[in-house]
């Protein structure tokens, strides 16, 4: 496995180490001057992707060729990848939360440490899930095809979350039952602190007053604890997913033929 | 021959894909020898290769390969594989490949014998390997499948598209490794004159089928090409005849037993066949 990290981090480096430091001095610098902090979250997914490239690499070389000659386990050869690109991530969450120091919104006190750290693990989760879908499909379709499977793929997922969130409620479900879809809605909105609590007391008199507030702001959704057993439950769920798409990824591998 | 003696033993084997069949082979790699493999382009040479290290599971027959199966890490490590294609990538410079193969392959990898060959073949281990040319890539590849010390090479067109000097180099560097009695060599190669210099048996792969397998002096002494008028030629038992091609000025023909051509027609001309008329012949008869 040694051996394999090494070449594929040799591969990576050797070919993208220029750009790598352009980017990095141009999405920092953007986060920096512009009070762009999404540069910095980008800059987490771009590194998952500079991993996945190394695949390209691979197929452009008939690597996997080579490597099955080599005495390295099916599972190693896989597994140097996806190694290879949770550290890209992990590093990738490690250089945005030191480079928000000196990005614009932390210097002028527009935005909080916490904001930094959950945006940054947002897109670390992204990433991480782009990742685990991707790579299964690359190594099951190949580089060119599997950016168009995977894009599909993004596309179905999405459609179908809306469908199940929007469409399905209002089309399929009796007026019962969408009522007491969004109410349920609510109180999970509610729990996690995407909403105010229902009622509040009234300062004046004490009786309870209905309130139904959405809450826009990060800041007031960080002050739930609730919240942040979301974030920590989504990047756990991506860490799941993360090690199933490698044993699905390796099962593909060890059936290839070439 | 028993199979403690043998590299390699490929018995009944078949791949079988929508466009191509491979087999049934049966094929030998002695232990202190050099098989070499020949056969036209789609033959099926790369398919059988990439069976026998374990590349690609055979659809049917059994491969014994160093007295274990294919694809076993554990039996790869004796192996060494020089495939026309399929190496690192092209931005990897030879120190860092060398020290990739260094984490995989473990306390066998020899750094010092790496660096020596690369010295030896005067490759710049700081270069990346897009910066070499074809030749020196393919002396790299062989570089690197030799500094494990394996028992076993296998090589697919290894030499084809090197100048001679280049080809002469690498086949001393074969005949080297083949001092040790338990290494041995398959290669397979377009350029049947490198085979003729070195190997000790030719496998001969036409259209997935193995033809044969003959020790190379033998091969070559029992082929002939007979030059004579077609009246000749009818004086022939059939068995002596592989093919024959008419011209105008009489008849080519490939035959077996020279020896016994020359005793029944000894006014006729018969040159001994190379390993390429030996090709050319029975390609020209499997299209008649």
């Amino acid at each position: 496995m040694k051996g394999l990290l090494y070449k594929d981090w040799c591969t990576l480096t050797s070919r993208y180490k220029k750009n790598f430091t352009l980017l990095f001095v141009l999405y920092v610098g953007m986060a920096m001057l512009f009070d762009m902090p999404f540069m910095l979250y980008a800059l987490v997914f771009v590194l998952g992707l500079y991993v996945q490239s190394a695949v390209g690499f691979d197929e452009y070389s008939h690597w996997d060729v080579y490597a099955h000659t080599l005495p390295v386990r099916h599972s190693h050869i896989v597994g140097s990848k996806y190694i290879l690109g949770g550290c890209a991530i992990l590093f990738g969450c490690v250089i945005s939360m030191l480079a928000f120091a000196f990005s614009a919104g932390i210097v002028k006190g527009t935005m909080g440490y916490e904001e930094a750290l959950i945006g940054t693990l947002t897109a670390a989760t992204i990433a991480t899930l782009y990742f685990s879908l991707s790579l299964p499909l690359t190594y099951k379709f190949g580089c060119d095809r599997a950016r168009t499977v995977v894009m599909s793929a993004i596309l179905l997922l999405v459609l179908g979350v809306f469908l199940l969130v929007t469409w399905v409620p209002q089309h399929l479900l009796s007026p019962e039952a969408t009522l007491k879809f969004e109410e349920w809605m609510n109180n999970a909105e509610r729990f996690f602190g995407f909403r105010g609590p229902e009622t509040i007391p009234d300062p004046a008199t004490g009786a309870a007053v209905t309130m139904d507030v959405e809450y826009g702001s990060v800041v007031q959704w960080a002050e739930n604890p609730h919240f942040w057993w979301l974030i920590g439950g989504m990047v756990l769920f991506s860490v799941a997913i993360f090690v199933a798409s490698w044993a699905i990824s390796t099962a593909i591998y060890k059936k290839k033929q070439y | 021959m028993s199979s403690a003696s043998c590299a390699a033993v490929i018995r009944g084997v078949e791949k079988h894909y929508p466009d191509f069949t491979l087999g049934p082979v049966d094929l030998t790699v002695p232990k202190g020898c050099i098989v070499g493999l020949v056969g036209e382009n789609g033959a099926g040479k790369t398919t059988l290769l990439k069976l026998l290290t374990g590349v690609n599971p055979a659809d049917a027959g059994s491969i014994e390969l160093l007295g274990g199966a294919p694809g076993t890490p554990a039996g790869r490590g004796d192996l060494g594989v020089v495939f026309d294609d399929a190496y690192f990538y092209e931005s990897l410079t030879a120190k860092q490949i060398g020290k990739s193969m260094a984490g995989i392959f473990g306390s066998r990898w020899d750094s010092a014998k790496y660096r020596q060959l690369l010295k030896q073949f005067g490759l710049d281990e700081g270069k990346p390997v897009k910066a070499y040319s074809r030749g020196m890539r393919m002396k790299l590849s062989l570089v690197t499948a030799l500094a494990h010390h394996p028992r076993l090479l296998v090589l697919d067109e290894a030499t084809s598209g090197l100048d001679p000097v280049v080809r002469g180099e690498m086949l001393d560097l074969f005949l080297d490794f083949i001092q040790n009695e338990d290494h041995s060599i398959l290669i397979s190669s377009h350029i049947t004159g490198d085979l003729e210099q070195v190997a000790d048996s030719i496998a001969y792969l036409h259209q997935g089928k193995l033809l044969f397998q003959e020790d190379k002096d033998v091969l070559l002494s029992m082929y002939g090409i007979l030059r004579c008028g077609a009246e000749d030629l009818a004086a022939l038992p059939g068995e002596c005849i592989v093919h024959t091609r008419r011209t105008e000025f009489g008849c080519e023909t490939l035959v077996k037993g020279r020896e016994e051509v020359l005793r029944l027609l000894p006014e006729a001309v018969c040159d001994p066949a190379s390993i390429d008329d030996i090709m050319r012949f029975t390609s020209g008869r499997d299209k008649q």
